[in-house]
């Protein structure tokens, strides 16, 4: 066991938080229309690992939501769409777990 | 990052609260939720309900073992988000547990233990609040392209020995079209929908795979096979 950090039990004495735990904080959420593609800078998540995710906001089944990727301190997103398939309003976002 | 505050790390020196950005804490749950799908587009996905808020939910599925599972949008009503669609496979049912993670949106109430707020005054971190801890990640999940007709397409397992019956994330999203002109009378094009989803395996282990969500056709050849079939990551969490 370490023998520094923040280690947290409730009132039984279960630890609730351990010093070896991996939790995550929220950083990022976009609402992105149908169709766009772009990007955005986040000098601060330099040397932390985040995760991406993107959903969509329509239900229609014959729409897909965008694609999200990070590369660096860049998320970025790209609509996606074919020829009976078309971009959906997605929702963009991105947590940090280091 | 601000140059005041509190930064607390684990033991491999990840940053756990930082006083900046909030935790993510559990926020709502639930257990044998049934998922169903009607091969519709309306009802392919089934909606659960959450509590409305504009703070964005981080949604963790356990699904079961005879269907695959994937979050498929989530719906707002207004500035609130109030509902997460999840699909499994077209005419198919199934139940999972849930789990729905924000930032911290109403404190614990205890009476002791730790708050830590940002400069803003929101509540980043609650020592009587629960936060889901991330066990693994397998980061390169590559999957062929979903084949004709209609049976669960190319796949992954992911073992993870030091955690049963965990939660799981799986990102990115994924969709694929796929449309067969047969000539034959009533000579239609049969489209197949897909998504990249999850089914449980064992205590300790998860399929990652395409699986079609629905199913439609059109008349005349109007056929298609495209869509986005990106490198998957999933994420194993413990709850």
């Amino acid at each position: 066991m370490s023998d520094y950090g923040l280690q947290i039990r409730d009132s039984s004495g279960n630890i609730t938080l351990d010093t070896t735990d991996v939790i995550t904080r929220f950083r990022y959420s976009n609402e992105v229309a149908a169709g766009a593609s772009s990007s955005t800078t986040l000098s601060d998540i330099s040397g932390l690992n985040s995760v991406e995710i993107s959903v969509g906001l329509e239900t229609d089944w014959n729409k897909a939501s965008h694609l999200v990727a990070r590369s660096g301190t860049t998320i970025s997103w790209t609509a996606q769409s074919g020829t009976r398939y078309s971009s959906a309003n997605s929702l963009i976002f991105s947590f940090l777990y280091t | 990052m601000s140059d005041y505050g509190l930064i607390i790390k684990n033991d491999s020196g990840e940053i756990q609260i930082d006083s900046t950005y909030r935790n993510l804490s559990l926020d709502q749950s639930g257990t044998s939720e049934s998922i169903s799908n009607d091969n519709t587009s309306g009802g392919a996905y089934t909606r659960i309900a959450i509590t409305p808020s504009p703070l964005v939910p981080i949604v963790l599925i356990r699904p079961n073992t005879d269907r695959f599972v994937c979050v498929r949008n989530y719906y707002k009503s207004g500035s609130n988000f109030t509902g997460v669609d999840i699909v499994t496979e077209r005419s198919q049912s199934t139940g999972i547990d849930w789990q729905s993670y924000r930032e911290n949106r109403t404190a614990s109430g205890d009476d002791y233990g730790l708050l830590v707020y940002n400069s803003s005054g929101d509540l980043c971190f609650d020592s009587g609040k629960n936060y889901f801890r991330i066990v693994s990640i397998t980061e390169s999940i590559i999957l062929d392209d979903p084949p004709v007709g209609y049976a669960n397409g190319d796949y992954q397992d992911v073992t993870h020995t030091g955690i049963s019956d965990p939660y799981y994330i799986l990102t990115p999203s994924s969709y694929w079209l796929r449309g067969e002109y047969n000539p034959a009378p009533p000579s239609i094009t049969s489209f197949a929908l897909w998504m990249i989803g999850i089914k449980k395996l064992s205590s300790t282990s998860v399929r990652v795979g395409w699986f079609c969500f629905g199913s439609y056709g059109i008349g005349g050849d109007v056929h298609e096979n495209a869509g986005n079939n990106p490198t998957m990551k999933l994420l194993v969490c413990n709850p």
